[in-house]
């Protein structure tokens, strides 16, 4: 592997000289969405642009966003006519990886997060004053954030390797290849723990039967009994958290393979 | 400098666009690299750059194996595509973003090939036209005093005042330690800065010689009719008489004209190729 970071700041530079103008306008572009939405749910919502409001569109337009910018990444790789320059600048794959890495990771959360305080304060301040909703102004300062970062943790090296896998219709196959793991893992999770359930009742049911409620693996098995409509008991079980790590640990590493996956394929790109 | 040795390319297993390609290419020189529409001129030079890994068959350019494509081969080697793109910003701005990648890159030698192309050097790629900043990229080539220089089609897009500068601005940029491959149709344009020829037919190289050895061993001339000259291996008729390829068996001095010659082993290949078998 070679790495020289003086190239690396040379290629980052060269990024932003290249798409200077679609981040310029892109950002403009996101702001004034962001604006007219939050201005419009500001003067329109019988409580204004609640705190909750603000930290839920936060997290949800950060990850469809950064989905986006995700998929543009290794755009100059997209047609013959940009791929060749590309593929003869003299910089190694792992240059090129820390730089996308670096954009889709750190330089487009932290531009967007300003972009959307900075949206949110000025909506603030007129529902505050303009509309007569005094509500909190968030900054990061909910209760989800973390969740969030993990879910940018799990999806964004998916978005990567299919940002240098697929030259054309990027962003749709992206989002296919996120969705159907997803629909797969529910299929499968939910036959398999009506399999395990499967015709099983309580000792002295009195006629109530078990069914499959929801599982979560290396995590937690539910089930509820059956009993008159409304009237079901769930009962959780859950696997000691000592022993949860392993699927934590699973799932930490998922991403890492994806990243790896999506430097092997940055480096044996050809024409 | 370029050793290719039983390369094997192909796009689809079934059909090889490359078999058994044998090649050595020496620095100080500009060779020629022609062939018909689809032979594979342009992907032998992409795998002589790395843009296209070979299936089989080793290629060695300057140590390096081209396929890793190691930021210290790729210093060494430059491409000019025939189509490209070129980014949004100005001529000067280009030079900062992409002349620092080059540890040998030559300022100086960029303003001098873009004063013969009489080309500005503080302007907005995105206003010029394709064929000047075909100028920009010939120019940045050249002065990134790669070891290597591949050339695909570099005179296309360029207007008839251009295709002499370009000659001008190639014969005068060659040093001794570096060579030039230009894969081209345009022969005419060219076929007084080449020293040796290469033709791609039939999947593989079927002729690597020097336009002294070719002259050597070929006579070129413009005859009125054919009886005045002594069994021509191929001829066309012109104008002026007839452009006709002999058998040099009077070592007689003559220009090569590469049209000719393509045209000549295109049509007579057995009784050219039998000239050159050593």
């Amino acid at each position: 592997m070679h790495f020289s970071f003086h190239r690396f700041i040379l290629l980052l530079r060269m990024q932003f000289a290249v798409n200077r103008r679609m981040y310029l306008l892109g950002a403009a572009a996101i702001a004034g969405l962001l604006l007219v939405y939050m201005l419009f749910r500001a003067a329109n919502a019988t409580f204004g642009f609640e705190f909750d409001i603000q930290e839920e569109n936060f997290e949800l337009s950060l990850c469809f966003l950064s989905l986006v910018f995700g998929t543009m990444i290794f755009r100059q790789f997209g047609a013959k006519t940009r791929r060749v320059q590309a593929l003869m600048l003299p910089v190694s794959a792992l240059e090129r990886f820390a730089v996308a890495f670096l954009m889709v990771f750190i330089v487009f959360p932290a531009t967007y997060s300003g972009i959307y305080v900075l949206c949110c304060a000025v909506t603030n301040l007129a529902d505050a004053h303009l509309f007569g909703h005094p509500n909190q102004l968030y900054v990061f300062n909910g209760d989800s954030e973390v969740m969030t970062l993990k879910i940018l943790y799990l999806i964004l090296p998916v978005v990567l390797l299919s940002a240098i896998w697929f030259r054309k219709l990027t962003f749709v196959k992206t989002v296919v290849m996120l969705c159907l793991p997803v629909l797969v893992f529910s299929f499968f999770n939910s036959a398999l723990g009506k399999l395990v359930v499967n015709s099983g009742s309580p000792a002295n049911s009195g006629g109530a039967k078990y069914v499959f409620w929801n599982a979560m693996p290396f995590e937690s098995f539910a089930v509820a009994t059956t009993g008159r409509p409304g009237m079901e008991t769930v009962y959780n079980v859950f696997l000691p958290a000592g022993q949860q790590w392993i699927f934590t640990l699973f799932a930490a590493l998922i991403p890492l393979l994806f990243l790896y996956l999506a430097y092997l394929k940055l480096r044996e790109q050809e024409l | 400098m370029v050793s290719l040795q039983h390369l094997y390319f192909a796009y689809n297993k079934a059909v090889p666009i490359l078999e058994d390609v044998n090649l050595s290419l020496r620095p100080g020189r500009i060779y020629g690299l022609l062939g018909k529409n689809g032979a594979g001129k342009s992907s032998l030079m992409y795998n002589i750059c790395g843009l296209l890994f070979p299936a089989s068959g080793s290629v060695s350019v300057l140590g390096h194996t081209p396929a890793l494509r190691r930021p210290a081969f790729l210093q060494q080697v430059c491409l000019l595509p025939e189509d490209f793109e070129m980014p949004p910003m100005r001529i000067s701005e280009y030079l900062r973003m992409y002349a620092p990648f080059y540890p040998h890159f030559s300022h100086e030698a960029f303003e001098n090939y873009m004063k013969v192309f009489g080309m500005p050097a503080q302007q907005s790629l995105q206003a010029l036209s394709h064929g000047e900043q075909k100028k920009v990229l010939i120019s940045f080539t050249l002065a990134t005093n790669a070891k290597l220089i591949l050339m695909d089609e570099p005179t296309n897009g360029l207007d008839i005042p251009s295709k002499r500068q370009f000659r001008k601005v190639i014969a005068g940029g060659l040093q001794e330690d570096q060579c030039i491959v230009i894969s081209t149709h345009q022969v005419k344009d060219l076929d007084s800065l080449i020293d040796e020829v290469l033709i791609l037919e039939d999947r593989r190289i079927i002729l690597q010689e020097s336009v002294s050895g070719i002259t050597e061993k070929l006579s070129f001339r413009q005859v009125m009719s054919l009886e005045e000259t002594e069994m021509p291996v191929y001829s066309e008729g012109s104008l002026k008489g007839y452009a006709v390829v002999a058998v040099n068996r009077k070592a007689e001095q003559s220009r090569m004209d590469m049209e000719m010659f393509f045209n000549a082993v295109m049509t007579e290949k057995e009784k050219i190729l039998s000239l050159f078998q050593r």
